[in-house]
Formats: C-alpha cells, structure tokens, sequence
C-alpha cells in the first residue's frame, strides 16, 4: 500500500504511543504539528481547480466563438458580472472558512478579467499586440493577489508573467535583448516573491525559483555586447546562489523550508551551464576569455564560507567547494584550450551533487546527481567518440578516480566508526 | 479581518472592472476627437487563438519605398524601433507617409505610430498595430471576396500622440462598415 508523509508519521506517532515510547502529550503535540504542515489540497480542492479551469477556457472559446446575436454592452455586462460573481463569491467563501473554493472563485475573477480584455480588445476592435493584453491581465491579477491575499491568483500571475515574457521574445517585431522588458519581468517577479512570502505559497515559490533563473542569462545578454559573457556569468551568479542556499537554513524563518527545493534549482541551473559550457567547448566554437572577472565571484563565496566555518555552520564544507568548483570554472573560461578539464569538471560536478544528496539526506539532489551524471557521460562519449583512444582513457582515468574515491571514503569512514 | 477581506476583493473586482471600461472610453473618446485617415489595404481572413475570427489588415503603406521619403529620420543603426508616420491625403483617396520621424514630431499633420522592423535595400518594413479586424466568421469572408483591385479602405482615427482606432472599412471610397461608439 502506499502511503504519505503525513500518513507514514502518524502511523509511527501511534505505533509509539501504543507502545509506551512517547508520552500522551507529546503524541498529542506531534500529531498537531503534523496536521498543520499538511497542504490540505485534496482531490476534492483540485476538482474545484479544475471545474473553474474550465469555466475560464470556456469563457475564452465563447469570446473566441465571436458570438454576435447579443449588443456588445450586454456582453461585456455579463463578463464583468462573472468577474464580480468571483471576487464576491472568494470572499464569501473565505468568510465561511472554504480556502481552496475561495481560492478558486478568485482564480475565475481573474480568469474572467483576461477574457474581458480579450472579448473588448474583440469587439470593438481595439489595437495593440497581445502582449500588452497579457502584462495587462499580468498586473491586474497580481493586484487582485495581492489584495485578497490568495495563493491561486498569485500563482496565475507568475504563470501569466512568464507568458508576457516569453512572448515579448520575438513577436511584433521586437527586439530580444530588450533591458526594459527584462527589467519589468524582474520587478514582476520580485513583487510576486514578496507576496509569495506574505501567502506562504509553496507552489508560487517553485515557479518563481525557476522564473529567475531562467531570466539571468537573458538578462545578462540584453545587458552586455558580447554573447561570450552570457555562460561565465550565469554560472557564476548560479554558484553564488548555491552558496547562499547552503547558508540560509541558518535563518529559517526567511526561506521557511523552501531552502531544499532553491539548492536542487541552482544546481540545476549550474549543471545547465557548466555542461552547455563544455558542448561549446567541444565544438570549437570558444568560451571567450572571461574567466579574468571570476575573483570578484570566488572572493566573496570564500569570505562566506569562511564566516560559515568560524561559526561551526555544518554546510560550510559545501561552500568551499563552491568556491572551488568557481576557481576551476575560472580556468575553463579563459582562452585556454581546456580540453579534457571541461569534462572533469563536469563531471566532478555530477559527482559533488550526489554526495550531497547523500550527505544531507536530500532525494532530489541525488536524483539530479545521478541524473545529470548519466547524462555527463552519455554526452561526453558522444562527443569524443571521433577518438576513441582519447575516449577510454579518459573513461579509463574517471573510472580511478571515482573507485579510488570509493575506496579511500570507504576506509575513511570505517576508521571513524571504530573511533567513535 | 472580515472588513479588509471584503474591501480586498471589492477593490480587486472594481479595480479590474475599471481597466475593462477605461479600454471601452478610450477608443469611444478616440472615435469622437481622433483625427480621421483612410489607409490603402487588403484582407487576409486567418483566426485568432483567443480572440476569434478577423481579418489581416496588409496596409499600403507598412511597405515603403525609402526613395520617396529622402528626409525621412531613421538612423540605420537604432532598428528595430518605433517610428511615428507623418500622414498627409493621397490622389487616390487614400492617406499617404510624408515623412518618418523617430520621436513624436511636432506637426498639425495626423501621426500613427508603427515599429520599423528592418530597413532593407531600398524599403522600409514596417508593422503598425491596426493590423487587424475583428468580425463574425461571415463579415470576415465576405471582406477576403474583396480582391485587390476592389480598392479597400480601413478608416481610422488618430490620437495626437498616434494611436489608432479602426473607425470603419471602406470599398471603392464607400463605407461598408461603421463602428458604433459603443
């Protein structure tokens, strides 16, 4: 049978009660505690989601539709009458104590404000590119967000920002590396983190991690003329983020347990890079030669690390490696031909990420290890496999290295065992 | 608590209501004072994802030859960019580009604001945001009968700053279709 977290806990807390290894009060506490950190978004809650996902896309096709047998003003009126049955209705439901139905008649609110803009800019045909219809249903659902303080029409912000963003690439004759769009994406962005925080929607904070992190190296490339700059940066703002995301739980009422979920994101993100970095490597295309900048980076990873170790911060070995991990980068991108190094250092990458998961008991780090560690192989076979000999003895080489790492942390912790 | 609550999503529900209608007066407050152009076009009859059938408005003048706008303000380096197009009556009863401009220029001329995408040889490419009208799928394939040498019209009205609003569609100099106000 399979079973939750929560369901998993309750069980052992009972089992334990039963048992005479937990007091009365205590299980009581524990089982509290448990129920409050529960989501309670059930089959129920995402019924209700959808059903109102539904009334939305229904509304857009009946815009679509064109129907035309009713005055214009009526069937604005009955948009608009929609839009207020929403806003009124969440409220409504909030007041009786129905969070997920509320959060979903405001979702329609402001799924019925975007077919508004659409059904206007329709009728009476109102010029402009969509992507100023999007920002325009962005800004008002992030207004109605924060107004009522919900989580669902938060959400349809970032997803709605991240359309306007996407969209505003490469439609209508705009140009990609504009800086006021990335600009406002950010602003976007850091409103929508600020009220993330305030509704404590662990939802909105995944898609907003990601958001960022995929902005950077857009943004760097509106920002800077030389495309070569966009990979050194990216990677190097990445492993900042790492090291910072190995601090945080040191405060935890600033990330409130979301620093697991934005440590797995930037190594991501760091693997993206380093791994693109090696390909471009590997085709002959260059790096360029920016590596020079890199100090300026690994200066202040060192100095937090550091500050981590005076204070006994457990994570502070990751942070040196971070710093580590930045001065080899470093090498990667100056105008050297790095050849098998770019691969190591992948790879190394691949191998740091698992033992991570290992170490700070987090899955998802060691799927991403074990995952891009495959992939790292897959692709660096792939691209050497022109010479063979050079192929197997770097395979030949990986292959020590990683058996003898094996069997030193082996020893190692053998001889710490019996110590203890 | 109940109070803000009640408040919040008042004002999210009245706030949203206000953007809808201020679109709606806009284009009506257009219509009344916006300088009127006609503009040379052809229809395309294509659908839009999420707002329904319309036709492509293929403008004149979203081609122009550079040789007939020799003071023309479009430093080569700066596109893409927007352009604003100075508008000046046709002999054929269309509207006409005098001149572009980079900014907004200071003219009693009618001004409608474009996006010069490229400036290729010896024309200009330009994009302008009345590029399409909305209509019911019938209205819209009875405007695709319309072929080129019918001499279709899209009538505008222009803001000082140049924004358009599509007023109407002419055929042969007549009007097939006026816009109400609302």
């Amino acid at each position: 049978m399979f079973k939750s977290r929560h369901t998993l806990l309750s069980e052992a807390i009972a089992d334990w009660q039963a048992r005479g290894l937990l007091a009365d009060q205590a299980a009581q506490s524990l089982k509290e505690d448990i129920s409050v950190t529960k989501s309670g978004f059930g089959f129920a809650q995402f019924v209700i989601l959808a059903g109102v996902l539904c009334l939305i896309l229904a509304a857009l096709s009946f815009v679509a539709a064109n129907w035309d047998d009713f005055p214009r003003l009526l069937r604005v009126g009955l948009i608009i009458a929609l839009l207020w049955t929403g806003w009124a209705g969440g409220a409504f439901a909030k007041l009786r104590g129905h969070r997920w139905l509320s959060e979903a008649l405001y979702l329609l609110g402001c799924g019925m404000f975007g077919a508004g803009i659409m059904l206007i800019s329709q009728m009476y045909h109102i010029q402009g590119d969509a992507v100023d219809a999007v920002w325009l249903w962005a800004l008002g659902t992030t207004l109605g967000a924060a107004l009522v303080r919900a989580a669902m029409p938060l959400i349809g912000a970032i997803v709605l920002w991240g359309i306007w963003y996407l969209m505003s690439f490469n439609l209508f004759g705009r140009n990609i590396w504009e800086i006021s769009t990335e600009l406002t994406y950010a602003l976007a962005l850091l409103v929508c983190a600020g009220l993330a925080w305030w509704v404590r929607s662990r939802l909105a904070a995944h898609l907003l991690t990601l958001s960022f992190l995929v902005w950077v190296p857009f943004t760097i490339g509106a920002g800077v003329d030389d495309e070569e700059l966009i990979l050194p940066i990216s990677t190097a703002l990445y492993v900042v983020v790492v090291t910072l995301a190995l601090w945080l739980p040191r405060w935890p009422h600033i990330m409130r347990g979301f620093e697991a979920a934005l440590l797995f994101y930037a190594l991501t993100a760091v693997f993206a890079t380093a791994m693109f970095a090696f390909l471009i490597e590997v085709s002959g295309d260059g790096l360029g030669e920016y590596g020079y900048f890199y100090p300026i980076v690994i200066a202040p990873i060192l100095l937090m690390a550091w500050q981590a170790r005076r204070s006994g911060w457990p994570h502070s070995y990751d942070m040196f490696v971070c710093a580590a991990f930045a001065v080899i980068a470093a090498i990667v991108y100056l105008p050297f031909n790095i050849g098998i190094l770019g691969a190591a250092w992948v790879l190394g990458l691949t191998i740091w990420i698992t033992r991570m998961g290992w170490r700070l008991d987090l899955r998802r780090l060691r799927v991403l290890g074990m995952a891009s560690f495959v992939l790292s192989m897959v692709t660096i076979y792939g691209m050497t496999v022109g010479t063979l000999l050079g192929t197997s003895g770097f395979f030949l080489g990986a292959a020590l290295v990683l058996l003898g790492s094996a069997y030193a942390a082996t020893k190692f912790s053998a001889r710490q065992e019996a110590a203890t | 608590m109940k109070r803000f609550l009640i408040l919040g999503a008042v004002l999210a529900a009245a706030l949203q209501t206000a953007a809808l209608v201020k679109m709606i007066t806009d284009r009506a407050a257009m219509l009344r004072t916006g300088a009127e152009v006609i503009l040379e076009t052809g229809f395309i009859d294509p659908r839009d994802i999420f707002r329904g059938h319309y036709v492509i408005l293929r403008l004149e003048i979203s081609q122009l030859a550079k040789a007939s706008l020799p003071d023309a303000d479009v430093p080569e380096n700066a596109v893409p960019m927007d352009i604003w197009a100075e508008l000046v009556p046709g002999d054929n009863g269309f509207w006409k580009v005098q001149n572009l401009h980079s900014a907004l220029p200071n003219t009693d001329n009618p001004i409608l604001m474009g996006r010069l995408n490229y400036s290729y040889g010896d024309t200009y490419n330009i994009t302008f945001p009345v590029d399409r009208y909305f209509a019911p799928r019938k209205r819209a394939e009875e405007l695709e009968q319309y072929r080129r040498d019918d001499k279709l019209g899209v009538i505008l009205a222009l803001s000082k700053t140049g924004n358009a609003a599509v007023k109407g569609i002419t055929v042969e100099g007549e009007p097939i279709y006026l816009e109400p106000l609302y």
